[in-house]
């Protein structure tokens, strides 16, 4: 609601500014409008400007006046390309050809622009007008509130998140566990008490038996009742302790295990397109660390931190009903302790968190060098190498030095500083027993106590605003990917059908980021059985149209059907059950290499995988291992060539006996003789069943019905290898290339 | 030294662009060329320049692509053009490049692996930038230089970081 508004508010703004100079100027007739702020020539000049297109015309208003005016109908495309730490706007004109500089910004402002251009692009291209927005505010990757920006691949700001918001959903989801967090808060108070009794029965020992005005009236029964109750309590404190830590340790546990399998299951859930936006080690990072950040909080600091308050309030609450002068004066030096403790704090944070970066590049150094141990012996670099990571270690000697020194100074003033109301105590008390004002000695001791029992918790306490912002991100981050929209959903009807293999794809459009079009406007029917070779230059969208078909990313415009039927309308499990894929990267799991091939089909025998094997061409070699199909791979595994991972990885397709196959770049890596024998292999299994491939080797394809050739996004030529030979185009030329190639190698 | 030089631009083909075989001028608001191919004198409409050492050096090694993405030549120094010509090439350059110089740090704010900062440019204008993982977003240029990348993509040099006052210098001397 907020977002809505504030990107209204947002909006009126620009188009006020703009109206100042074009009164026609309105939302509702833009087709284009933003803010742009350096000039087009001059280098480092900044500029108040303006763009404003409708139909009838493109216009700039530089500093609060009209500098240029296009007519929309001359221009044939909007152009953006992006300087270093600048972007450039620009237009062909239909007339000449020719194209010609509009206006220069920043990048602040450059995803914005991207985005207003997109209605005008489509305007300017094919005449219609799509309903994107024209002013591009709704790219906000901006807090609406503090204007700083999102943390990549987020949409929470750590700044104006709603914290007690976020503590309350814990809470939802820690339901379960209720009983066991309301018990343990329970046993707090009774252990926050019990703490308290034990100055109060010391007191009692010292003035009613050890320091008793009257020694000869003091029996001994009462005063081993009084050691033995005082011994009970410290026995009680810590017997409730270990069932408050347990009954915690349970519900915390629970509740991370829980947490941790929520985030999980939404992140197999989410599209690639959202998955890829953050890196492996970000999703990591919220599964393992921000959960454990949160286990941390709820296990060590909570309880801590909760006993120490209730303990502060308890023994302040005591001294100041026993005297309240001698509350003023304990309570003096709390600011000081915990203003100085929180500066100290900040100060040492600083000088530890330089040694980190020290300590973690000379760790890189290390790391570059045992990396490259190989490379650098070959080059005789050794002393070099040694000279390097001195220095990084020298840098990390000093910093230490200096961080250590400053702690080993600083903390004993502070401690000093946090024993300090003690002094206070022995003054006062000691002063009034010496003056007979009626303070006991037994009361003394029982203050004393008590202050020791009050400073404690002043250093948890100051820390308290830390560790609180550091629990509320990592639950905020937790709970924006359990707040992800699924974009790849199934629809409530979704169905479930064998596939026959008809793949339909209707005039689709798709871009990644937003104004930038990989694919545009691709119409191709592809029939049951039909082998179909993808070709064309890297970028021109080969394997974005793959994933589009695995629906990997929903199309933006258009469709694809398979058997006739939108493959949003399939289940996504039971679509993609049914597409078997090897790609050019192909990757193993932790295991061995049959479960690595039965992955696909966890039921299939022992003698489907060998056949499968001997198909993919694998198996000549797995049966050459020590362990054969048992060989571990993956991570700490034996590590296969990366034909030999290609060859397992087919393997892993066959068996999953697909109907529709998809191979990108599936035998790049393979010498020629052995892509000839997955080729043999490929051509048997594909027989009935529909085939993609994606090939830069041309001869990959010889197989294929149809050849389709993309170039910028657009299908540019289909047919035969002999046809398209014969029309002397973009696949006779990359034939040709690879022709002179290969002559040049042999 | 100089005879491996000329053998690996030889044997590299690195196409040599100086007055003699080319010249600059602007057309439509892009730096256009013009230049010798053979004999024949061709004319490129627009033509992209790019540094290929642009911490390190400013005004040498600058590869000319055309349109087509295809490069055109390496200027090695602006200098092996007329005045006119290296002045355009040099506008062209600093267009490209746009990085204001950071003339003091006015405030700088760490939280939850964003830094938040308020520096004074050299034109006088106060301008605020939030940079992420500022650690790496910090290059260094040489033993007294730096870059600093924020998170939109904008570039803020700091010429020389000795010369930034002592409070500056304090506010980024953790990252340096």
């Amino acid at each position: 609601m907020f977002r809505k508004e504030k990107k209204r508010d947002l909006q009126i703004g620009l188009y006020e500014e703009i109206k100042k100079i074009l009164p026609d100027a309105s939302p509702e007739m833009a087709l284009c409008a933003f803010r742009f702020n350096l000039d087009k020539e001059e280098p480092e000049k900044r500029r108040n400007g303006y763009l404003y297109a409708d139909r009838q015309s493109i216009r700039v208003i530089t500093d609060g006046e009209l500098t240029l005016t296009i007519e929309t109908g001359c221009v044939s495309e909007i152009k953006t390309y992006n300087g270093v730490g600048c972007i450039y706007i620009s237009y062909v004109d239909k007339r000449d050809s020719t194209e010609k500089l509009i206006c220069r910004s920043d990048m602040s402002s450059s995803k914005r622009i991207i985005n207003a251009l997109k209605k005008l692009n489509h305007y300017v291209e094919d005449g219609r007008v799509s309903f994107a927005s024209s002013d591009g505010e709704d790219g906000l990757d901006r807090c609406e509130k503090c204007g700083r920006p999102y943390p990549p691949g987020s949409n929470i700001c750590v700044h104006c998140a709603d914290k007690k918001k976020i503590v309350k959903r814990l809470w939802n989801v820690a339901s379960s566990y209720k009983g066991f967090i309301i018990s343990s808060i329970v046993l707090f108070f009774v252990v926050s008490v019990l703490n308290l009794a034990v100055p109060y029965i010391n007191k009692i020992i010292v003035d009613d038996y050890i320091q008793s005005k009257n020694p000869e009236g003091v029996s001994l029964f009462p005063f081993v009742i009084a050691i033995l109750s005082m011994l009970f309590t410290q026995l009680l404190v810590r017997g409730i302790s270990m069932v408050r830590s347990h009954l915690l340790i349970n519900a915390s546990n629970g509740l991370i295990v829980d947490l941790r399998k929520m985030l999980y299951d939404k992140i197999q859930k989410l599209s690639i397109a959202k998955i890829s936006k953050r890196t492996s080690g970000d999703l990591m990072n919220r599964v393992s660390n921000d959960t454990s950040q949160v286990q941390n909080f709820l296990v060590n600091y909570l309880p801590n931190v909760l006993e120490q308050l209730i303990l502060f309030i308890a023994v302040g609450s005591v001294i100041l009903v026993y005297d309240y002068k001698l509350f003023i004066l304990v309570m003096i030096p709390t600011p000081i302790v915990i203003v100085s403790f929180n500066f100290f704090w900040k100060f040492v944070m600083r000088m530890y968190r330089r040694r980190w970066q020290c300590s973690a590049e000379s760790n890189a150094v290390l790391h570059d060098i045992f990396s490259g141990i190989r490379v650098v012996k070959a080059f005789g670099m050794e002393h070099r190498e040694t000279e390097r990571y001195d220095k990084a270690a020298r840098n990390e000697r000093d910093i230490t030095e200096k961080a250590d020194c400053i702690w080993s100074i600083l903390m004993p003033v502070l401690q000093f500083l946090m024993g300090f109301g003690e002094f206070i105590i022995l003054y006062y008390v000691g002063s009034s027993i010496l003056g007979n004002t009626g303070m006991t000695y037994g009361e003394m001791a029982m203050f004393s106590s008590y202050v020791g029992l009050i400073y404690g918790p002043l250093r948890m306490i100051a820390g308290i605003p830390r560790h609180m912002m550091r629990f509320l991100t990592s639950t905020g981050k937790i709970f924006e990917i359990l707040d992800e929209e699924l974009e790849i959903s199934d629809r409530e009807e979704s169905v479930s059908h064998a596939i026959k293999g008809d793949i339909d794809i209707n005039n689709i459009s798709f871009g990644y980021e937003s104004g930038t079009e990989v694919l545009k406007k691709i119409d191709l029917h592809i029939k049951s059985g039909e082998f179909i070779g993808l070709v064309g230059k890297s970028g021109t969208g080969k394997s974005t149209l793959i994933n589009l078909i695995m629906r990997m990313y929903d199309v933006e415009e258009g469709s694809i059907l398979v058997d006739g039927i939108d493959i949003r309308d399939y289940s996504q499990e039971s679509l993609r059950s049914q597409i078997g894929v090897v790609l050019q990267e192909t990757f193993l799991f932790s295991g061995s290499i049959y479960q690595n091939i039965a992955y696909s089909k966890p039921s299939a025998t022992r003698e489907e995988i060998i056949a499968v094997s001997k198909l993919a061409g694998c198996h000549e070699f797995i049966i050459k291992l020590p362990d054969g199909y048992n060989t571990k791979v993956g991570e700490k595994g034996y590590s296969l060539s990366g034909g030999e991972r290609q060859r397992v990885a087919i393997a892993r397709a066959l068996l999953h006996n697909p109907r529709i196959l998809i191979l990108d770049e599936a035998t790049a890596s393979l010498d020629t003789e052995t892509e000839k024998q997955i080729q043999d292999a490929i051509a048997n299994l594909s027989a009935n069943r529909t085939t993609i491939a994606i090939a830069h080797r041309l001869s990959t394809l010889r197989n294929a019905t149809r050849l389709v050739v993309l170039d910028n996004g657009r299908i540019a030529e289909i047919g035969t290898h002999d046809e398209l030979l014969e029309k002397q185009g973009i696949y006779y030329g990359l034939v040709m290339a690879q022709r002179e190639m290969s002559k040049m190698e042999q | 030294m100089v005879e491996n030089e000329i053998m690996l631009e030889k044997s590299a083909r690195i196409h040599r662009l100086d007055k003699s075989n080319a010249d600059f001028f602007m057309k439509n608001g892009f730096l256009a060329m013009t230049y010798k191919d053979g004999e024949e004198e061709k004319t490129l409409d627009r033509v992209f320049l790019h540094r290929a050492f642009p911490f390190e050096l400013l005004w040498k090694y600058i590869s000319v692509i055309s349109d087509d993405g295809k490069e055109k030549g390496v200027i090695f120094d602006i200098e092996d053009f007329s005045e006119d010509a290296a002045a355009l090439i040099k506008t062209e350059l600093e267009r490209k490049y746009y990085s204001p110089t950071i003339k003091s740090i006015n405030s700088l704010k760490e939280r939850y692996g964003f830094s938040y900062w308020r520096v004074t440019l050299t034109d006088g204008r106060n301008v605020n930038f939030t940079m992420q993982d500022t650690f790496r977003n910090i290059i260094r240029l040489g033993d007294y230089g730096a870059i600093l990348l924020d998170v939109d993509g904008n570039r803020f040099v700091i010429k020389s970081i000795s010369s930034l006052d002592r409070k500056s210098y304090r506010r980024i001397e953790l990252y340096l």
